[in-house]
């Protein structure tokens, strides 16, 4: 069984579910079980006024009309089923017109407000301290059509009980139905989240080079967007391991070369016999051993500027003028030992760029120095700056053989030489300088020299804003 | 002068050793950083120059612990890693000078010259070509026969010599020349090289102008 790192302090997505979902179901099972038991007992109280009502029609049959005076003839016998009731007491009282009372077992509350003749009226009422349920009909009796009441009450405990009753069964319901919801959300939440689970095992279970895809059949449509990501990061992930491995072959490829050089120009000198062909020879390998000098420093300039885009760099302030002023400056002994005349064109202000001092001097020198090294004896490298709308612009141009424009591309990836290359170079000037510039956000352009051969390199680079 | 190598390699220490030789100093040679530290106890020298990736105690060590026990040799530090963050720990350390393999023999040779002239106090003239100028007074000769100079002008001919064959940035020298925070505007700097042009290119130097940058004195050789 996989390990699954679970720290305490971490609730599990099932427990999130679950909780989110109970609360409001117990919050609507509580009204429910209430909205269950209001109505039950007024349908059952229902049931009991009619059954109270009837009694009262009962006693009112007993009303006899004569010359206009009413009396109830009400034997002992009718009079003991009257008051019978299992569970229940049972008054009733028959009143006159006058409210007199024509015959009565107890001294019965009139109703809080008046009613016509058409319907009996239910109210609640008290008698001493009995909590009683009460009905009043009206009787119309003889031709003058005189009213006579007769109410009937009853004590509450069967009403009582029977609420009891039904609040027990309800809240049993209730119980058993919480457990049940519960259950099955849990297992249907665990359902629900089990393709979450079988990707981290998936994960897990890879080896550290495993970068293949993970699965994203059969999966629900959110952990698929996510693990769509995971496979694009995967993806592009793989692809970076290849680019290295790509990048290492390339640079021992790129060593081994001139080692070899320096080699054959080893043995050449101890075969040479004269003094000026060793001294030919040896400076030869001095030139060897300067070319490969300068190619490893790129290579771990490269490696660097590559690091920079992964690592973000503190950036700070820099200014410009004074960053081309130095690096054109230790460039100049060069351009002026292969007859290159370089010159300088920067406008009295411009922009701070942020950054970090050192690559970005570092990409600035490799293309200024190529710009020297491609260009012909006689030829010019001109460096200029210019503020562009929120960019600042650092242009090198050359008057040397140029880049086929469908070269471009190709020229700012490592180890990739131009068909106008001299010996001499690493390759590695442009993609270091475009690696340097895509660390600090900004974009290498090439283009050709404006209205000559040539090449024209342009840094755009982002300003500091100043507010 | 005596200097002390501390270095592994046998291949480059042995080299090294032969080039500062034949530059005319006496060399003592250490393999590790415990050799190189008996020697400074012992014999003493006046440059060390130290390799940061030695066996047993290694070159960043020993400069702590010399630091620490407040040696003052200038200390020259050769380093075969990445520049950028050990110069900072290196500087840090007390290394007075710093260089990064490979290496030119000509660079190493400048930089052990100037860490001597340094520790003995700093040069006393400059020359170039037949053009000298006395640091003291920049009083300046050229041939042996005195020059009238400005103020100004020997002010930044002395810019100029010092970084002879490199450039010197033309804001920089307004920058130096400025006393009271005002800094004399292009026109003028270029009015002074005019001048200084005139009074010194007899004496077989150039100065010459690399444009929106700056100024590069050279010795006037036969130029390819």
């Amino acid at each position: 069984m996989p390990m699954s790192p679970r720290p305490e302090r971490h609730s599990t997505l099932r427990q999130r579910l679950v909780l989110r979902l109970l609360g409001p179901i117990l919050l609507l099972t509580v009204l429910w079980g209430w909205a269950m038991h209001t109505i039950v007992l007024h349908f059952a109280g229902q049931a009991y006024d009619l059954a109270l009502e009837d009694t009262a029609q009962t006693l009112a049959a007993q009303l006899r009309a004569e010359r206009g005076v009413a009396t109830v003839d009400l034997p002992d016998a009718a009079r003991q089923m009257l008051v019978f009731d299992r569970e229940d007491r049972i008054f009733f009282a028959v009143l006159s017109p006058q409210n007199e009372i024509l015959i009565a077992n107890a001294l019965l509350p009139a109703p809080p407000t008046g009613h016509d003749a058409s319907e009996s009226l239910f109210y609640d009422g008290t008698l001493d301290t009995l909590e009683l349920r009460l009905v009043e009909s009206v009787i119309p009796v003889g031709a003058d059509g005189a009213v006579y009441r007769v109410r009937i009450a009853e004590t509450l405990h069967k009403r009582e009980t029977l609420a009891r009753k039904v609040l027990q069964a309800v809240l049993v319901a209730q119980v058993l139905f919480l457990a049940a919801a519960g259950l099955l959300m849990s297992k249907g939440v665990g359902h629900g989240i089990a393709p979450l689970q079988r990707v981290s095992q998936a994960i897990a279970r890879r080896g550290q080079h495993d970068l293949s895809p993970i699965d994203e059949q059969r999966l629900p449509a959110e952990v698929f967007a996510q693990v769509h990501v995971i496979n694009d990061l995967m993806r592009r992930l793989g692809e970076a391991f290849v680019a290295q491995r790509r990048f290492i072959a390339d640079a021992a490829h790129q060593l081994r070369t001139p080692i070899t050089v320096l080699h054959t120009q080893a043995q050449l000198a101890l075969l040479s016999r004269d003094e000026a062909d060793l001294r030919d020879a040896v400076r030869k390998i001095d030139g060897g051993a300067a070319r490969l000098a300068r190619l490893a420093n790129q290579l771990l300039n490269l490696s660097r500027a590559e690091a920079a885009q992964v690592q973000r760099f503190d950036p700070v302030a820099i200014d410009p003028r004074a960053l081309i002023e130095d690096i054109v400056a230790l460039q100049v002994p060069l351009a002026l030992q292969r007859g290159i005349e370089v010159s300088v064109e920067l406008p009295p202000q411009l922009p701070a760029v942020p950054g970090n001092h050192d690559l970005l001097g570092e990409a600035l020198a490799n293309v200024v120095d190529n710009a020297i090294r491609y260009t012909p004896a006689g030829g010019r490298v001109v460096v200029s700056a210019q503020a562009e709308a929120h960019r600042l612009c650092i242009r090198v141009t050359d008057s040397g053989p140029g880049i086929d424009t469908g070269d471009y591309e190709m020229a700012l990836r490592p180890f990739q030489r131009g068909a106008t290359a001299p010996g001499g170079g690493s390759g590695l000037g442009l993609a270091i300088a475009n690696e340097v510039v895509a660390a600090h956000r900004g974009r290498l352009d090439l283009s050709p020299a404006p209205g000559r051969s040539g090449l024209m390199v342009t840094f755009e680079l982002r300003v500091v804003h100043e507010d | 002068m005596r200097i002390l190598l501390a270095e592994d390699d046998d291949a480059l220490r042995e080299m090294l050793a032969l080039s500062l030789r034949r530059h005319g100093h006496q060399v003592d040679e250490a393999t590790d950083g415990f050799a190189a530290e008996e020697a400074l106890r012992g014999n003493g020298c006046d440059l060390l120059v130290l390799d940061l990736g030695m066996p047993r105690l290694d070159g960043v060590q020993l400069l702590r612990r010399m630091r620490a026990r407040h040696d003052p040799t200038p200390v020259l530090v050769l380093t075969a890693r990445d520049a950028v963050d050990e110069r900072v720990l290196g500087l840090k350390l007390g290394a007075d000078d710093y260089m990064t393999k490979p290496f030119a023999l000509p660079e190493l040779e400048a930089r052990v010259e100037a860490l001597i002239r340094r520790a003995a106090g700093g040069l006393t003239q400059v020359t170039l070509g037949t053009l000298r100028m006395a640091l003291s007074d920049r009083q300046v000769w050229a041939d042996g026969q005195p020059l009238e100079l400005s103020a100004r002008e020997a002010e930044i001919l002395e810019q100029l010599m010092r970084k002879a064959g490199q450039v010197v940035i033309k804001s920089r020298i307004a920058q130096r020349l400025s006393d009271d925070g005002n800094a004399p505007s292009d026109n003028t700097i270029e009015v002074y090289i005019h001048r200084l042009r005139r009074k010194i290119e007899p004496a077989g130097v150039r100065i010459r102008t690399i444009h929106g940058l700056g100024y590069l004195l050279h010795a006037d050789e036969p130029e390819a």
